[in-house]
């Protein structure tokens, strides 16, 4: 029997130490906690951060220019009882009749909050891309192809049209292929449609939806892989983006009369723009060539705008034109937190912030 | 015929002893105790098994300390090995990809019986579709494996593993006054518990003739890969700000397993020949992001390669060895929900492979070999405007090994020649990214035992290797990057290692029989220039966004020890215990450094500073296995920018398992029939973990393994 107390006593001397080291282990792993402060935004610049698909890294930042300081991330700390946070891919955001919308992609949700980004509601609209407002509608582009059993199923997207009171959906409308940017002049709804998941046959129409039945009336057709649009009032005409195919159709920026649905390319194609006034503000180029400028719509000509600090963007993303400043993200390389510059209209650098990843699109509070 | 028994026995007994000695210098990490016996034959033999010393020894896990592991895929296995770093999405049938000292899991050459497992379309093995039912060695080696007698692939990448199938061996019966080799070897195995999970299996080994030996084995898996987790997160006063437990969706995996080897052996040489059939349907469980708790996305694989090696030696001075493979795997990936892009890619690629290498004796302690290797990899699929890449790689290296005395010295180089043409080019675009690329790289090993009469050894390596981008990094048409670089990466070691066998005859040990110590230290730094990342495009696991990071600088050191006590009755407790140390630093733009999301300086993407494994084994003759095993990896990052928003939560898991032998009586005399049941529990602390962010891992789970050997 001596021998096996022995054992015993040998066998639990040296099984001893796993025990404490896993005992000490435990105090390693702290509980997550969510940073809560008390926030009040009062005018500047709402950032939505696409963040890479599957790390569930969409985010909100906000940008105060009167005291220069950027917010980051400030959904779960406004917010900290939402499960998963703000979620997986944001895609657009906007601000209409008090309340703010982010379009968050692969999550499939509109998101929506009061100014202070403190959560109201969310929408749920698989596979979202865009929103566009109009007398108390938003409406909302979507990837998401119908449910139907057909041997040569093409997946046709579709816009929803949410009341912005009762925050429902409360009709749909299919449009062409994968509907990327949309626009209201106030009696229509027009769709970018991008066929980006058909190529190499993308589509090249523009939906056109009427607001008082909420139907596509017609298609125009105008280039492949449509994309950004933007709507100027003044002149009554659509400026729509094709991003060309990637290999031998290039890029390029077409003009759409919307009374004489007369189509002309422009003289040059913005991957991004923004249009305040006369002048329709963009980036073009790729590489370490880009450059950016603004188009003068009553001359066509384009001017250049020297960034200060050009070459220190290494993935020139999204922009934004305010009457005095011009606010331009990088993305670098996609999966690193993106960069905030702030410049006046000739150039000059103001201000350079750090932002979530992939600062993508922005939304005034004014 | 008395006389040849004695003779034989003697034989057999000297072959063990050499082997086991040889196997107990070898293992320097995980150190197996096969017996007692074997214990007090070691110092005699000792001078034999140095002529085999590795100049870099691996890091090996087979043997006892396998069967006492719960563990069901290669993956599990290796992560209990120092330096190594498992990428796990979770569950059964989620991948696993290993990383060796931070270079990335491109870096690491995975064999199968001698010949390397290819992926010309993404670099990468998944080694969860490996199974541990079948093995019996696994070898990890730093740089190369150090042999200089083998092809040149071998001398290919930047740190290798080794998987070893299950060689038949044929039990001596004696009955009564007969005595005979038992002809066959028959096994049944069946596991079965947490994730749905049935595996059987079934092995036959036959002993043909006395030098060609057969073996059969088969093996399938069922799981429908469901299991619980949860999420929460704490507001600042420790009340829970919001919880939820849902169970894992769309991890269901279904796979079946089959080879058949044979062995033959000869006076001056050796062949093996090896089939290998694998095929699977899984679920691709995804991500669990906000508003997203279940994905449809399905995969399937067939795998199947058939490979020879023939080794002779034509002359006392001369050897040879040919290799030759040819390996056809398919790939389907379906995404069925037309919410999202509907895609039904098909792959498959194919790989022919030859070698030849020979080694020449120049003068007893000084060796020379050259090889010469030839790799074909086509590539088809029905995307659209696929390209068809078919590569041509040719590789020579030629080496020198030294071993006088004390004093050991590995020195190699490598041509690397690849060659790409695309069979099928939509547009021009692609025509001009077809890619040749051509290199020379060296690697020196060396070895030295300071004191001749003590276990101790000093040694060093230095190894440069390329690895060129793989199609999917190239030639994807919907995502990937042109202007892609090879992957250049550097690796410096210096090592020292010690053991120590206390018999008996030392007082100081007590009651014990003996107690045998081992340590190992290293210290590395290695460079990856032109890193390339992949980082996971979404839902789908196997396509990949590829950008090169830039440079990464790895500063590492690692510790192992193992200490194996040999108490009275044929009891053995083994404990083993490694640590790691990595600063994995991204240099790439010094300019980018501020504190809210820089990157210069920051830790790489989930590689963790601290990790550690222990293992603690007890055993009773071979018949009662106990272990614990506790696997540790500290806090990690997403991205180079060490931010908090970035920040991934350390993980630990503590498994147990148990087994136990009966041996039945058999029909006939002096056969045994082993009936082994056992079962395991891992993760008992049933922690909520993630290796990758918003891929929850598993928490307490179990299951039970019912073995009949024949």
């Amino acid at each position: 029997m001596t021998h096996i107390n022995r054992l015993h006593s040998e066998l639990f001397k040296w099984a001893f130490l796993p025990t404490l080291l896993l005992l000490a282990l435990s105090a390693c792993r702290h509980p997550e906690v969510v940073e809560q402060e008390d926030l009040t935004f009062a005018h500047g610049l709402f950032i939505l951060n696409e963040g890479n698909m599957g790390s569930n890294k969409a985010s909100i930042d906000f940008y105060d220019p009167v005291t220069d300081t950027l917010y980051r991330n400030i959904y779960p700390t406004v917010n900290p009882t939402v499960m998963k946070e703000l979620g997986d891919v944001g895609n657009d955001i906007a601000i209409y009749g008090g309340k703010m919308y982010a379009v968050i992609n692969v999550s499939g949700k509109v998101e929506i909050m009061d100014l202070q980004a403190r959560r109201i509601s969310s929408v749920d609209i698989p596979n979202c891309r865009s929103i566009c407002f109009a007398d108390g509608y938003a409406y909302v582009s979507s990837y998401a192809g119908p449910v139907e059993i057909n041997p040569d199923y093409q997946q046709r997207g579709y816009v929803a049209k949410i009341d912005t009171v009762s925050l429902c959906i409360v009709d749909t409308c299919h449009v062409g292929y994968q509907p990327n940017g949309l626009v209201s002049d106030g009696s229509n709804l027009y769709v970018a449609n991008s066929g980006g998941y058909m190529y190499p046959n993308y589509d090249s129409t523009l939906s056109v939806i009427s607001l008082s039945d909420f139907c596509e009336t017609k298609r125009i057709p105008i280039a492949v892989n449509l994309d950004q649009i933007v709507y100027d009032a003044n002149r009554n005409t659509l400026y729509v983006r094709s991003q060309g195919d990637y290999y031998t159709q290039p890029e390029i920026l077409y003009e759409l009369n919307l009374l004489t649905e007369e189509v002309k390319p422009m003289p040059v194609a913005f991957k991004r723009m923004h249009l305040l006034g006369d002048k329709l503000y963009g980036y073009t180029g790729i590489g370490k060539n880009w450059q950016m400028g603004y188009l003068d719509l009553s001359s066509f000509s384009f001017t250049a705008i020297p960034l200060e600090n050009q070459s220190e963007l290494q993935t020139p993303y999204a922009l934004f034109i305010t009457d005095n400043d011009l606010y331009l993200t990088d993305a670098r390389d996609y999966v690193t937190p993106g960069v905030l510059y702030r410049y006046n209209l000739s150039g000059q650098l103001l201000s350079k912030q750090r932002t979530g990843d992939i600062p993508a699109h922005f939304c005034m509070k004014k | 015929m008395l006389h040849f028994k004695q003779l034989h026995n003697i034989a057999f007994f000297l072959f063990f002893s050499i082997a086991a000695a040889y196997a107990m210098e070898k293992d320097s990490l995980i150190r197996v105790q096969d017996s007692i016996a074997e214990l007090f034959r070691i110092d005699e033999v000792m001078v034999v098994a140095r002529q085999e010393k590795d100049v870099m020894p691996p890091q090996l896990l087979k043997g006892e300390q396998m069967k006492a592991l719960s563990t069901t895929s290669v993956a599990d296995a290796v992560r209990y090995f120092s330096g190594v770093q498992i990428k796990d999405y979770g569950g059964v049938g989620g991948m696993k990809t290993v990383d060796v000292r931070s270079m990335g899991s491109h870096h690491l050459g995975v064999f199968y019986d001698g010949i390397e497992i290819g992926n010309a379309q993404n670099g990468t093995v998944d080694l969860g579709k490996f199974s541990m039912d079948n093995l019996e060695e696994i070898a990890l080696y730093n740089g190369q494996k150090s042999e200089i007698f083998q092809p040149a692939k071998d001398f290919g990448s930047a740190g290798t593993l080794y998987l070893k199938t299950r060689r038949p061996k044929f039990e001596r019966v004696e009955n009564g006054g007969e005595a005979y080799i038992k002809p066959y070897n028959i096994e049944i195995r069946m596991k079965a518990g947490a994730f749905g999970l049935a595996n059987p299996s079934l092995l036959y080994e036959q002993r043909i003739t006395e030098n060609i030996h057969l073996s059969l084995n088969a093996e399938y898996t069922f799981a429908t890969g469901r299991y619980h987790y949860h999420y929460e997160k704490r507001l600042a006063d420790g009340s829970i700000a919001w919880d939820t437990t849902a169970v894992r969706q769309n991890g269901d995996v279904q796979a079946f397993r089959a080879e058949a080897g044979f062995f033959g052996y000869s006076q001056t040489g050796k062949w093996h020949l090896k089939g290998y059939y694998y095929q699977s349907g899984r679920g691709i469980p995804g991500a669990i992001v906000n508003n997203v708790w279940k994905n449809a996305q399905r995969q399937w694989d067939r795998n199947a390669f058939v490979q020879g090696n023939y080794t002779t030696e034509i002359t006392d001075k001369l050897s040879l060895q040919a290799n030759i493979k040819y390996s056809n795997d398919y790939l389907r990936y379906l995404n069925p929900d037309t919410t999202l892009m509907y895609v039904d890619n098909q792959f498959l690629q194919q790989e022919l492979y030859a070698s030849i290498a020979g080694r020449y004796r120049i003068f007893p302690f000084w060796d020379v070999a050259l090889a010469a290797d030839y790799q074909l990899n086509w590539l088809d699929g029905n995307m659209q405007q696929f390209v068809h890449p078919l590569r041509h790689t040719l590789l020579v290296s030629a080496a020198t090994a030294v071993s006088y005395r004390w004093l050991k010295l590995q020195a190699s180089v490598l041509e690397t020649f690849v060659s790409d043409t695309l069979r099928a080019c939509a547009t021009a675009f692609f025509d001009k990214r077809a890619e040749t690329y051509n290199a020379i790289t060296p690697a020196i090993f060396f070895n030295a035992k300071p004191i001749l009469s003590e276990e101790w050894y000093v040694r060093a390596f230095y190894k440069m290797i390329y690895r060129m981008p793989t199609f999917s990094d190239l030639y994807y048409t919907d995502i990937g990057s042109s202007n892609l670089q090879p992957e250049k990466t550097r690796q410096c070691d210096v090592g020292t290692e010690y053991s120590r066998l206390f018999s008996p005859r030392n007082s100081k040990i007590g009651s014990l029989k003996g107690i045998r110590l081992g340590a190992k230290a290293d210290v590395y730094f290695n460079q990856v220039e032109n890193k390339i990342v992949a980082i996971p495009k979404g839902n789908s696991q196997y396509r990949w966004m590829m950008m090169n990071l830039g440079y990464v600088e790895i500063l590492g050191a690692e510790i192992a020890t193992d200490i194996s006590l040999l108490f009275p009755h044929e009891h053995t407790l083994t404990l083993h215990g490694s640590y790691t140390w990595q600063q994995a630093l991204d240099r790439t733009d010094p300019q980018d450094n501020d504190p809210y999301g820089g990157t210069y300086g920051g830790q790489i993407a989930y590689i963790p500073r601290h990790s550690f494994s222990i293992t603690a084994t007890y055993q009773w003759k071979e018949r009662l296995y106990l272990a614990y095993a506790l696997c540790y990896v500290g806090e990690r990052y997403t991205s180079s920018a060490n931010i908090p928003a970035n920040h991934v939560q350390p993980w630990y898991t503590s498994d147990i398992s148990l087994s136990y032998t009966w041996l039945l009586p058999s029909s006939r005399k002096g056969e045994k029939i082993r009936l082994q049941a056992g079962i395991e529990a891992n993760n008992i602390l049933n922690q909520q973990y993630e290796v990758i962010p918003n891929y929850p891992m598993p928490g307490f789970n179990g299951k039970g393994i019912l073995k009949l050997s024949l």
